[in-house]
């Protein structure tokens, strides 16, 4: 950090390669998709690069990186809501690209179609708890809300995921019409 | 504990979020009521099968080149746009600069009040000399006798006002001591004994005559 600091940008890949996969698969699971995931985690390197020097050397510098990925996910799905808002109004939506689609479904896996349930803050609160390992008052920190709300975003979480799952452990003959 | 509150805190208990106090509540109510033990079960084992599904299914990883043109552009970008930091020199006077301006606003407002206070009292006339000269009345002399009167002085022999002698001028009685040019002069008599106090103020066009 202190290469990085004093000029060396070299020295800047060998800083956060180590929360590569974790960093870009958050992001993948946050947005949903590989296009975003990629602009997110670009933008959330940038945004460290820039503010390397506010950040507090007392503190974890993956909660750091993975709180600014939080954040720029946050607005890129907030952007691409309002856009498809937008296309729906106007009816002038543009054809998917094949290939991006072919691409989405492979990555998309039974977690993800578990995830889409979730509201964009649960989907964050249960990634960063029960996925990443964070503990409650990290992923409050992380996330920028309170240790409560995180309690109760979690708890939603968890209850639709476990609705959802053993509705599909018991079948569709045993589902609820 | 009730079961529907117990139902509550069942899924950050699955977790092992919850505080030690409700925990040991949540035990307790867990101990006696089966059902919820069952749906507790349920919520572990959901968040167990979500864990292994993130653990085996494919996380989402660029290739090596794309992570490196990530990277470097991002330290790129990052360089434009970030500032250049201050010397140590600019950052203080930066600081201090706001503070002395209001403390220089501050004392020159302070000086402004100060003057117009002085301003209040109305000027003399231009060219006016004044002097100031405080006489105390005479007190009146002792007696000679304990318990007899003085009687009270006349008009005539008053010693404030002596007789005009011709081709002598016109002495007061008392001499202000007050230069010679000035032309107002300002003179107190203070009572020792009632406290009454009486200005005169003579300008320079006064002129004792007596008649």
């Amino acid at each position: 950090m202190e290469l990085v600091l004093s000029g060396h940008t070299e020295a800047f890949e060998a800083l956060v390669r180590p929360y590569r996969s974790c960093l870009l698969g958050l992001a993948h699971r946050l947005t949903g998709n590989i296009e975003e995931a990629k602009e997110a985690g670009q933008e959330t390197l940038l945004k460290a690069f820039r503010y390397l020097r506010s950040f507090d050397r007392e503190k974890s510098f993956k909660n750091w990186l993975l709180g600014i990925a939080v954040n720029v996910c946050r607005s890129l799905v907030r952007a691409r809501i309002k856009a498809a808002s937008f296309d729906q109004a106007f009816s002038a939506s543009a054809p998917d690209d094949p290939t991006r689609l072919l691409q989405d479904k492979e990555m998309r896996s039974h977690l993800m179609d578990c995830l889409e349930l979730l509201s964009s803050r649960e989907r964050e609160v249960f990634l960063l708890r029960d996925l990443e390992q964070r503990n409650i008052h990290e992923t409050a920190g992380i996330i920028g809300c309170s240790s409560l709300s995180v309690r109760v975003h979690l708890s939603r979480a968890r209850k639709k995921l476990a609705e959802r799952l053993s509705g599909t452990l018991r079948g569709p003959r045993e589902e609820k019409p | 504990m009730k079961c529907r509150r117990a139902k509550t805190l069942l899924p950050l208990a699955a977790g092992g979020d919850l505080s030690i106090r409700r925990d040991k509540h949540l035990q307790a109510h867990l101990h006696r009521c089966p059902d919820c033990r069952r749906e507790l079960e349920r919520y572990r084992k959901s968040l167990e099968e979500m864990k292994s599904l993130a653990r085996t299914e494919a996380l989402y990883d660029c290739s090596e080149s794309e992570w490196r043109q990530m990277v470097r552009r991002a330290a790129s970008l990052g360089l434009s746009r970030m500032r250049p930091s201050l010397p140590e020199s600019r950052r203080l006077a930066r600081t201090l600069g706001p503070a002395l301006t209001l403390l220089l606003l501050v004392a020159g407002a302070i000086l402004l009040f100060r003057g117009r206070n002085e301003k209040d009292i109305p000027p003399f006339p231009a060219g006016t000399r004044v002097g100031r000269v405080e006489v105390k009345e005479l007190a009146p002399q002792p007696s000679p006798e304990p318990g007899l009167r003085q009687p009270a002085p006349s008009p005539q022999s008053a010693p404030v006002r002596p007789a005009p002698v011709e081709g002598t001028p016109v002495q007061p009685a008392f001499q202000a001591q007050a230069p010679q040019e000035q032309n107002i002069t300002n003179l107190v008599f203070v009572s020792s004994e009632s406290g009454l106090t009486i200005h005169w103020v003579f300008n320079s066009e006064f002129e004792w005559k007596e008649k």
